[in-house]
């Protein structure tokens, strides 16, 4: 009998391409979680004080490599390093702050070169630490994998990070949208002298801000670490993603940036499933500019009046 | 808090914006600054407020210097600035606009006191409270922009073009509004292009042209004098 046969070929196709379907879209949501944490403090940073921070993916190597160092290295326990990764990340945040874009606040080209100086900096200090060797790798510290409905695989360290990724994005829309400096923050960023004549110290605020930018961009690093190949270099990456998730959810729009963090998180995934990383890429940076032709202010942004 | 002026320069790419300008605002006082556009009306309150530093002169309140402070400092000496084209922050929200008029102070009650007196004065702003300023029309746009400044509680009020771009009604609410601030012992400092109201609402006038004072006197001498009549009354 040659057409059962077929019907049940057909339908075992059609159950393995759904599971592959919704494994993607889980694989998806999770990835959403570091592409958003690393976004929103490209975001943060730009909105407040005017400058592209082109070492924001390096401050999320700096945290990935933080991990490696401490806990694959030297077995400090994994929660404890994803703390100090913040607390390095945050202070390497605060320095440059301080000491290359404060002085250069009316001259946003220059503090754009200077954090691709940091750029460099971070690498060649991650090469020092770690070596030139192949990339490393952090054994997960979650072992196994939680099973949904018999064929969708969740590893618990992918479960763990976007439990992490999504409490810290809760967090900071609380602190941007329930509290007074949260308030001053967003203000600063849509009108600094507006601000400054409410009393509002912009120096302040920009410290404010890159602290919990390059906060963020640390806890993205340090969470990857389990999952991903460490490198010097792999900041690169995430910084690409970055600035397509920061444009098309429209420059300065925290919840766009969010948003654009989780489409383009389930887009490059499926993408890469079902073709493959590179075009994955170019297809994410076609968008980009098609919604920079279609619609200049991306999904959330608006249009700065003056 | 008497607010003095003293020979205030100031420089714009080497040319000069303001020169030698010099004004005395007593305690209570409702003073404005009237004059074309370019004469240095904005520069005038821009520097009073800090968000210009000037090449020469001093400002002083009472008897401290404060043209060295930054705006943020300045503010808290009492100096609110309600800036030309109102500039509130549109992605917040009606209250959170006003809460951060109120950031330089702790007093959660007495806020909410203001907050309440900013309401009862602005009531359509109560009704938008929750909604996204830049829902509001031009003219709330602007009440929200003073209620903002009130919220600071400020001695001294300056206001750069409240008017400006406001239908004639509006116009008039928001004048019978800073004459009631003024009443109620705030020093005003207006500048305005409409010099009809302008030299209605205050009791001394100074005009400027090309970043010098060309006159000042009582507001209703200003409002009589030939030379204002033609060249700003428009009569």
């Amino acid at each position: 009998m040659i057409l059962p046969s077929f019907f049940a070929d057909s339908f075992y196709e059609t159950i393995l391409a759904l599971e592959l379907f919704l494994q993607s879209i889980v694989n998806g949501t999770i990835q959403s979680g570091f592409f958003a944490l690393a976004a929103v403090g490209l975001v943060l940073i730009f909105g407040v004080m005017g400058v592209v921070n082109f070492a924001h993916g390096e401050l999320v190597m700096v945290g990935a490599y933080t991990v490696w160092f401490l806990h694959a290295q030297h077995s400090t326990p994994f929660l404890i390093t994803i703390v100090i990764a913040i607390l390095v990340v945050t202070v390497i945040g605060i320095l440059m702050e301080k000491f290359l874009f404060r002085p250069m606040r009316d001259d946003p080209l220059g503090g754009l070169i200077c954090s691709i100086g940091v750029l460099f900096i971070l690498q060649v200090l991650a090469t020092l630490v770690g070596g030139d060797g192949p990339s490393k790798q952090v054994p997960p510290p979650f072992e196994g994998t939680m099973v949904l409905f018999e064929f969708l695989r969740i590893p618990y360290q992918r479960l763990f990070s976007i439990a992490v990724s999504v409490a810290a994005l809760g967090l900071l829309w609380h602190f941007l949208t329930h509290t007074k400096l949260g308030w001053a923050l967003r203000a600063v960023s849509q009108d600094r002298e507006a601000a400054s004549l409410q009393g509002i110290n912009s120096n302040r605020i920009s410290m404010i801000a890159i602290a919990v930018g390059a906060a963020m961009a640390g806890l993205a690093g340090a969470l990857m670490a389990p999952l991903t190949n460490i490198n010097p270099h792999m900041g690169h990456n995430v910084i690409i993603t970055a600035f397509i998730v920061t444009i098309v959810g429209g420059v300065g729009s925290l919840s766009g940036a969010v948003i654009a963090s989780v489409l383009y998180a389930l887009f490059h995934t499926f993408v890469t499933t079902y073709f493959n990383g590179t075009v994955a890429t170019i297809s994410g940076l076609l968008i980009m500019v098609l919604v920079l032709i279609v619609r200049p202010t991306g999904i959330m942004g608006h249009r700065v009046s003056e | 808090m008497k607010l003095s002026v003293q020979d205030l320069e100031v420089n714009y790419n080497n040319v000069a914006a303001l020169k030698q300008i010099s004004l005395e605002v007593s305690d209570g006082a409702f003073v404005t600054l009237i004059g074309s556009n370019g004469a240095g009306k904005s520069t005038t309150l821009r520097t009073i407020s800090g968000l210009v530093k000037p090449s020469g002169g001093r400002i002083c309140l009472d008897d401290q210097r404060i043209d060295m402070l930054s705006a943020d400092k300045i503010l808290r000496l009492g100096i609110a600035h309600v800036p030309e084209g109102r500039r509130i922050f549109k992605d917040l929200s009606v209250a959170e606009n006003l809460y951060l008029g109120a950031y330089i102070h702790q007093d959660k009650a007495q806020i909410d006191l203001d907050l309440d007196k900013v309401y009862s004065r602005f009531p359509r702003l109560e009704e938008r409270k929750g909604q996204h300023a830049r829902t509001l029309s031009g003219g709330e746009q602007q009440m929200l922009s003073i209620g903002r400044s009130l919220m600071s509680r400020p001695r001294i009020l300056l206001l750069d073009e409240p008017s400006l771009g406001l239908a004639p009604i509006i116009v008039q609410e928001i004048g019978h509004i800073l004459r009631e601030i003024n009443q109620q012992g705030v020093t005003v400092i207006l500048v305005e292009q409409n010099a009809d109201l302008a030299l209605q609402l205050a009791d001394y006038g100074y005009v400027l042209e090309t970043g010098r004072i060309a006159m000042q006197d009582k507001a209703e001498l200003l409002a009589d004098n030939e030379h204002v009549k033609k060249a700003y009354l428009g009569i």
